[in-house]
């Protein structure tokens, strides 16, 4: 049976549903055992997806940079 | 030639090859927030993200002939401009040490000697679930704990989980083996929940 530092080599595999069948399956029951490995990877999966979900503000470019870049560009 | 004409990927790559200046003006219009605010996401001050696509635009117009694929184009922008805000990063941390060499916290502290999980404190204490889950929904916050990480955590975690770039193609732009994207993704992975759940605790109001 696969000890915590085996089961957490194979989190991330397991969060991009990579894992073969038999593997997965064997890590499942770890995390259904171990209580504490239970309490993390909820917790690493719950911050792992809502990076996935996360939006990155957008930054509108000043005119005055376009104009910059375009005078250096066109050598004005 | 119209502006509207330009959301033809095929028409803009082709003005920009032939060194248009309207095209290149509509390209800054149109793209250049997008670029703006894809620099921010690696680097932390305005004016470090401001010189890189300044950079960035100069590579864009030099290198523009070699693009054959023109519905590529904002893939092909979106390359240049990471790899040069990696140079910068790179440049800065050159003096410390190695940006990719940072591989804080130490994965082998999270076990004993016989492989099972010591508890730490977000363990033992297990934050309000529902606090967790309210924050997880928080789009902005979210963003502003990536913003905590260091260099290379959130290097590679722009990279893998927000760009969604391949564990191959983070090893070509980083310059790095695959295994070691693995485990500098699942590092900065560690660093992240660490950071999210001490931001949790109470008093904590960042």
């Amino acid at each position: 049976m696969m000890n915590c530092e085996e089961a957490d080599a194979l989190l991330d595999d397991l969060i991009a549903g990579t894992l073969p069948f038999w593997t997965k399956l064997s890590l499942k029951f770890h995390i259904m055992i171990c209580r504490n490995c239970r309490v993390y990877f909820k917790q690493y999966e719950a911050v792992v997806k809502s990076v996935k979900e996360s939006e990155v503000p957008c930054a509108p470019m000043p005119d005055e940079m376009k104009k910059l870049i375009k005078d250096h560009i066109f050598k004005k | 030639m119209q502006n509207s004409d330009y959301r033809d990927s095929k028409i803009l790559v082709h003005a920009l090859q032939e060194k248009d200046e309207q095209a290149f003006s509509w390209f800054l219009q149109e793209y250049g927030g997008k670029m703006l605010g894809l620099a921010k996401r690696y680097l932390a001050s305005d004016a470090e993200a401001q010189d890189c696509i300044q950079m960035s635009c100069v590579t864009i117009f030099e290198k523009i002939a070699s693009l054959q694929e023109s519905k590529a184009f904002w893939g092909w922008v979106k390359r240049i401009v990471i790899n040069q805000a990696l140079m910068i990063l790179r440049k800065k941390s050159a003096q410390k040490t190695d940006l990719f060499d940072d591989l804080t916290p130490n994965h082998d502290e999270n076990f004993d000697q016989t492989g099972h999980r010591i508890a730490d404190q977000f363990i033992c204490q297990r934050p309000n679930p529902e606090a967790l889950y309210e924050k997880t929904q928080d789009k902005t916050y979210v963003h502003k704990m990536i913003m905590k990480l260091s260099d290379s955590h959130k290097t590679i975690i722009m990279l893998r989980d927000i760009e969604e770039y391949t564990t191959r193609e983070c090893a070509e732009i980083l310059g790095i083996s695959e295994p070691n994207v693995k485990t500098k993704l699942h590092r900065a992975r560690i660093a992240l929940r660490n950071i999210f759940l001490e931001n949790l605790t109470p008093g904590n109001t960042s």
